[in-house]
């Protein structure tokens, strides 16, 4: 259980990280808290050469509010989700999320942006950004670019991240006014993987339709799904069993694989359950408090 | 720009004393660095993936599981480990609420679960119970059970609050 002998560099600037990237890329890794790359270098289920440790960048530890949303660097901990009330604020949903991500000590030095890179799709974050329709900053020699959350995230542990680029932050839209939301999932044990996660959206607009309301599912394939209120009842406005319906068809939309902790159909059962559980609550939260 | 090496030097602060330029291999674990080339084995590795918490250390008072951080990457920290937490041969508070509420029996896990524990209540002087289960959620014992831990960290953070009462004239 020790990683397999690597060579080490922590650049001091993103220019420095870049230059790394463009000469080692295809052999090197990004680390940055370094939660889930350490078992897999541990376990000798991933070997690079050369590891490119980011915390020593200054500026990736910090976000900031701007017109367009939140913009989180590569480094901010998870942990800044729990103590950093002003940040909580600004996300609401990833505020009630962090709870179930891991424990203390892993989230003390796990990042957000690196739990989004590395696509586990039972993560919680992978299904925030989802839901929100995050977007992240991409940096390489080869120029800079933004990806939407529903291009980055590609399959099981898998993003467009190319082999020379650094994910240099992550941005999410400012809370939709009055509009509720909530997360919520199962898991056998606090902390661990979830069997399925939802995250949800309700809003209302100016004539009171729930078109733009929303949830997001994460543990139920190779990536988060989101499903619009809208595709599903355009036009809904107050129907008392609307949510319910929308739970019932999200769960037989779902294809959740089986595994070793829940089969095909217990999946789909905890989707809807959860699904209509989120919409009551995240209604519960919305400026008029009412379904 | 820094080019990649397989060795380097780190200097860092383990329970107050200074240690400069050990030279350490970068795949190196903080928690491998503690135990095999500083000789703290109070620090215990159970899984070394990330998966029990035996080897939870305090970096820069935040609680890491040192297997899944690189000893490189602990240049210029400040870490306590279970051996840092009592003082002047006196137990700290958690250790002696251990020992009274019997929260061990093998204590393979009770370096992990004392760091833990540490930090939580240098955050939250006045945990719930159900906030003590979740902090420790991460912190896996086999045969004590986790019923006798939660009781003595409840302890232990009451008596630390009396204490501090006790320091500052304040009702505790």
């Amino acid at each position: 259980m020790k990683p397999a002998p690597f060579s080490y560099a922590a650049p001091h600037s993103v220019e420095e990280c870049l230059d790394l990237l463009s000469r080692y890329g295809t052999d090197a890794k990004l680390m940055a808290g370094g939660q889930s790359l350490m078992p897999l270098l541990s376990l000798r289920m991933a070997r690079p050469s050369v590891i490119i440790d980011i915390n020593r960048i200054p500026g990736l530890d910090a976000w900031e509010v701007t017109g367009e949303g939140v913009r989180i660097g590569a480094r901010v901990r998870q942990r800044s989700l729990e103590r950093d009330r002003a940040l909580r604020a600004e996300i609401p949903l990833m505020a009630e999320a962090v709870q179930f991500i891991g424990h203390p000590a892993t989230r003390s030095r796990g990042t957000i942006v690196g739990s989004m890179c590395h696509a586990d799709p039972a993560a919680e974050l992978q299904v925030c950004a989802i839901l929100l329709g995050a977007a992240f900053r991409l940096r390489s020699h080869s120029g800079d670019r933004v990806v939407s959350a529903e291009e980055f995230f590609l399959d099981a542990l898998t993003t467009a991240v190319g082999e020379e680029e650094l994910v240099e932050e992550v941005r999410l839209p400012l809370p939709v006014v009055g509009a509720g939301y909530s997360f919520s999932e199962v898991s056998r044990r606090h902390g661990d993987f979830a069997m399925v996660s939802v995250g949800c959206i309700v809003t209302r607009d100016a004539q009171g339709r729930l078109d733009e309301s929303a949830v997001a599912l994460g543990g139920i394939g190779s990536r988060a799904q989101r499903f619009r209120l809208g595709d599903y009842a355009p036009g809904a406005t107050a129907v008392p069993a609307l949510f319910a319906d929308f739970a019932r068809h999200v769960a037989e939309t779902i294809e959740p694989d089986a595994d070793l902790h829940a089969s095909t159909e217990y999946r789909r059962a905890l989707a809807a359950h959860l699904v209509q559980q989120g919409l009551d609550v995240a209604a519960s939260r919305t400026e008029s408090g009412a379904q | 720009m820094p080019m990649p090496a397989e060795r380097m030097d780190v200097e860092l602060s383990v329970n107050g004393r200074d240690y400069t330029r050990r030279q350490v291999e970068a795949r190196r674990t903080l928690a491998d660095f503690l135990r095999e080339d500083l000789s703290l084995t109070g620090t215990h590795l159970g899984c070394e993936h990330g998966a029990c918490g035996a080897c939870t250390v305090l970096i820069d008072d935040a609680p890491v599981r040192s297997c899944l951080t690189l000893a490189v990457q602990a240049n210029g920290t400040r870490i306590r480990t279970v051996e840092g937490l009592g003082t002047d041969g006196e137990l700290h508070a958690v250790q002696k609420a251990f020992k009274q509420h019997h929260a061990l029996q093998c204590g393979f896990c009770t370096p992990g679960f004392l760091t833990a524990s540490v930090a939580l209540l240098e955050e939250n002087p006045s945990p719930t119970e159900l906030e003590v289960r979740e902090w420790l959620s991460g912190n896996i014992c086999r045969c004590t059970g986790y019923q006798f831990i939660v009781d003595a960290v409840l302890a232990a953070a009451a008596e630390l609050r009396e204490r501090r009462g006790a320091g500052t004239g304040s009702p505790a």
